[in-house]
């Protein structure tokens, strides 16, 4: 099978095609950050001249080792710092603006919850922070909670959570709002295999439905499963970015899958390559991804034991994030291709042997080769 | 939020046991004269008091913590990247505390009022005479003030005052010596005070005349006085003779009769002492009419508004400041207001006082020193700012059967919570809304 320029990204918009059509949800130009020491003086540069566009419906990956500007630049764009010079709009206002925020969702580097509240009131708490009407935000609790796999916690304090549990409460009270854009910051750190692939499980599927989302990652493994396009900074500038498929691409090569052949029909096949290049081209069987055999050996062992102390199992997408949101249709004009089983929605309240199913369906589904 | 995060931290809890604590043991380890009324007194000013300071102490923390802890353990972040306004973060970090404030002065208001009655269950009648809210009625001084005005104006005209003194300050001092005079009853003398009511008191009630006096020998004597109270126009209806020692505050009932067609009484002392002594009343708290205004219930109740109201202020402060710095700068920056404002009198007497506070010119010199100018300028600013923070405590009123009136409750609320509170609140959230708040540590 050979790769062409014209493949579709993991959530089923053309890569590299008509984005910037799109209206702009960041909008940042020449943006920025000095932090000064207590007598105002400049003492450290983070972020550095960076501009750059996310649009509707798009992964955008912030890249960059440690330090290089990440944080800072998510959190101007929360308005949780504010820029030295720059511009910056989201969702076309001051970063500033409280009624913004209605539309956005922020999963923090390390959920900063209330130690003294159990996860369901603090997921209570944030739904009252939207004034969601006391049914919607029961409801959406409900769904977040099949969601991240923590139903079975709902009365203990987060302040006895793992790290990664308490991730999940951040991830799910980032999403309480149903929100239009969702910034995520390292949002794979502290999880663990499973849990990163639910987390970009659940990227994908948010995209899919029209959110746009921001994410910064210095683990390139995650982004590359994820991200439309990426922004590669370092001290504090831009230093490479556009659709992460351009990027990686390298046009001068190219690679061949084949189904199993007869040692015979190989034969032929390599006799005719090798005559084409005048090389001897490389034979292997591919291996599966770490990530996938982890996943599978865990899917059958919690299949086996129903106790577990930690996270369940994820009951799929929450139903309201997967409904038809502002920007579905705008979604479904631009959608080809859509692999069928794909992020199903999740069924409200699911039977037990319904919710083995979607568990079995879902690990097929990961395993399925070629995203 | 804040609530329930108080609750869940057990801080609380142990708010609880230290109230409690000072509920049930200060009226054991302190001692009063032994009589109910001091045992009332104590439970009142002591125990109520202490539940103030300790609701007070627990305000300042935990309103300093509000925010600050959550901007350093970076829940802050969580809450305004929701649609969260700044203001709505201070309002909802003061109005939990002053939740949880109300919540716990009623409860403890509840414990003190129930050991009250218990206290005074055996003696009803002595108990209705110890609770009681009574207006404070002075003697009427227009006479008296008239009187030295015109002495003062015919010894000026004979050229018997010196003129180099402003004639508002003969006027005070003669005004005193009148008082002084009219105080000042020798043996076998009377004297008579006049006293206004402000509305007639009903048939059934009972007046209180509450006195002290010294007597012109410096150790303790006991003077034997004939009281006789009356309406001023007519016989006098009511006599009493009692024997009290000076330098002790004692009181009189008398019935509502001696009360006369226009609201006035009249009362009169006559030193019958066997033995000469001149009595001295206090020219400013020597003789005082106290008059039944409401019940006791409503008094305490209003009393612990007006606390609370106190502790609405402090809650503001210290979470404007808390909004602003972190915890220790907070709590230290607030205990230094703190002091300030208890050092307002001293303030005041700097801003008032012609002296030199910093600069060398002597007390004659001509042109004042320069940074005298200036801090003079500042101190009188700050004297200005600080001086209707002065503490109107309501618990010497309550414990002494004074009236606590609508009036103070609604003066400590508007210039506390609304003035000075609105003023921290609009500050506070103009700077809150300028900081930064994910600042790297």
């Amino acid at each position: 099978m050979e790769r062409t320029g014209a493949q579709t990204s993991a959530n089923g918009f053309t890569v590299g095609a008509d984005t910037t059509s799109r209206p702009p949800v960041i909008d940042a130009q020449h943006l920025t950050k000095v932090f000064k020491d207590f007598w105002r003086r400049p003492k450290v540069r983070a972020v550095n001249d960076v501009s750059f566009e996310v649009r509707t419906g798009e992964v955008f990956g912030l890249l960059g080792p440690n330090g290089s500007g990440k944080s800072t630049t998510l959190k101007m764009i929360l308005g949780l710092l504010y820029p030295t010079s720059g511009q910056l709009r989201v969702l076309g206002h001051s970063p500033r603006d409280v009624k913004t925020k209605q539309r956005i969702g922020y999963v923090p580097e390390e959920s900063y919850l209330y130690p003294y509240l159990n996860s369901e009131e603090t997921l209570k708490f944030y739904g009252t922070l939207f004034d969601l009407d006391t049914t919607e935000r029961r409801e959406r609790i409900e769904q977040l909670f099949d969601m991240i796999g923590l139903k079975h916690a709902r009365k203990r304090l987060v302040g006895e959570f793992s790290k990664g549990m308490a991730r999940r409460i951040g991830l799910a009270q980032a999403l309480i709002n149903d929100p239009d854009l969702v910034i995520l910051d390292e949002p794979t750190s502290g999880l663990d295999p499973i849990g990163c692939r639910q987390v970009k499980d659940l990227i994908v599927a948010l995209a899919k439905r029209g959110k746009t989302i921001l994410l910064s990652s210095h683990l390139l493994a995650d982004v590359e499963d994820v991200c439309d396009r990426v922004a590669i900074l370092y001290n504090g500038k831009v230093q490479a970015s556009g659709p992460i498929h351009d990027l990686l691409e390298e046009r001068s090569r190219y690679r061949v899958e084949l189904p199993e052949l007869s040692a015979d029909a190989l034969k032929r096949v390599l006799t005719a390559l090798r005559t084409e290049l005048g090389s001897e081209p490389t034979v292997k069987h591919p291996q599966k991804d770490l990530e996938r055999f982890f996943i599978e050996v865990i899917e059958k062992a919690r299949r086996e034991t129903t106790e577990s102390t930690g996270a369940g199992p994820s009951a799929g997408v929450a139903q309201y994030l997967a409904g038809p949101g502002v920007l579905e249709q705008l979604v479904k004009n631009e959608q080809r291709d859509v692999k069928s089983g794909e992020a199903e929605p999740a069924q409200p309240e699911p039977t037990p042997e319904e919710k083995k199913r979607a568990a079995d369906e879902k690990l097929s589904r990961l395993m399925k080769p070629g995203k | 939020m804040a609530v329930r995060s108080a609750v869940r931290s057990r801080v609380v809890v142990v708010l609880l046991g230290l109230l409690l604590l000072a509920i049930i043991g200060l009226p054991l380890t302190v001692k009063g004269d032994g009589t109910l009324t001091g045992e009332v007194r104590v439970l009142l000013s002591y125990t109520l008091g202490a539940v103030g300071v300790i609701l007070a102490m627990a305000t300042l923390w935990a309103g300093c913590a509000a925010v600050s802890l959550e901007v350093q353990q970076r829940q802050i972040q969580m809450i305004l990247a929701k649609p969260v306004s700044r203001l709505e973060v201070w309002l909802g970090k003061w109005l939990g505390l002053m939740a949880l404030n109300a919540a716990l002065l009623l409860l403890c208001g509840v414990a003190v009022y129930g050991l009250l009655r218990w206290r005074t269950r055996t003696n009803e009648q002595r108990a209705e005479q110890i609770l009681a809210a009574s207006r404070l009625v002075l003697p009427d001084l227009s006479d008296l003030n008239q009187a030295a005005q015109r002495f003062t104006e015919q010894q000026l005209r004979a050229g018997q005052l010196p003129v180099n003194v402003p004639p508002d300050q003969l006027y005070q001092a003669v005004r005193d010596a009148f008082l002084r005079q009219a105080n000042t009853v020798p043996e076998g003398a009377r004297q008579r005070w006049l006293f206004r009511l402000p509305a007639r008191p009903q048939k059934d009630q009972k007046l209180t005349i509450r006195y002290q006096f010294d007597g012109s020998k410096t150790e303790k004597v006991s003077v034997t006085g004939l009281w006789r109270v009356g309406p001023p126009e007519a016989a006098i209806p009511y006599e009493v003779r009692q024997t009290a020692e000076t330098g002790q505050q004692y009181t009189l009932l008398v019935p509502a009769s001696v009360v006369g067609s226009n609201n006035t009484v009249m009362v009169e002392y006559g030193n019958v002492n066997p033995s000469p002594v001149t009595v001295l009343f206090s020219p400013q708290e020597g003789v005082e009419l106290l008059v039944p205004a409401g019940r006791f219930e409503g008094n305490f109740a209003r009393s612990l508004a007006v606390m609370l109201c106190q502790l609405g202020f402090l809650a503001a402060l210290a979470v404007t400041l808390g909004s602003l710095f972190s915890l220790p700068v907070a709590a230290f920056v607030t205990g230094a207001l703190l002091i300030l404002i208890k050092a307002s009198a001293y303030i005041d007497s700097l801003a008032q006082s012609n002296l030199p506070i910093f600069g060398t010119s002597g007390p004659g010199a001509k042109s004042p020193d320069l940074v005298d100018v200036v801090m003079r300028t500042v101190f009188k600013v700050l004297a200005a700012v600080i001086r209707p923070l002065q503490e109107t405590s309501p618990l010497e009123n309550l414990a002494s059967g004074q009236l606590v009136g609508w009036g103070m409750v609604g003066s400590v609320f508007a210039i506390k919570v609304v003035l000075y509170g609105g003023l921290l609140m609009v500050i506070g959230v103009w700077l809150f809304n300028r900081r930064e708040i994910a600042l790297p540590a």
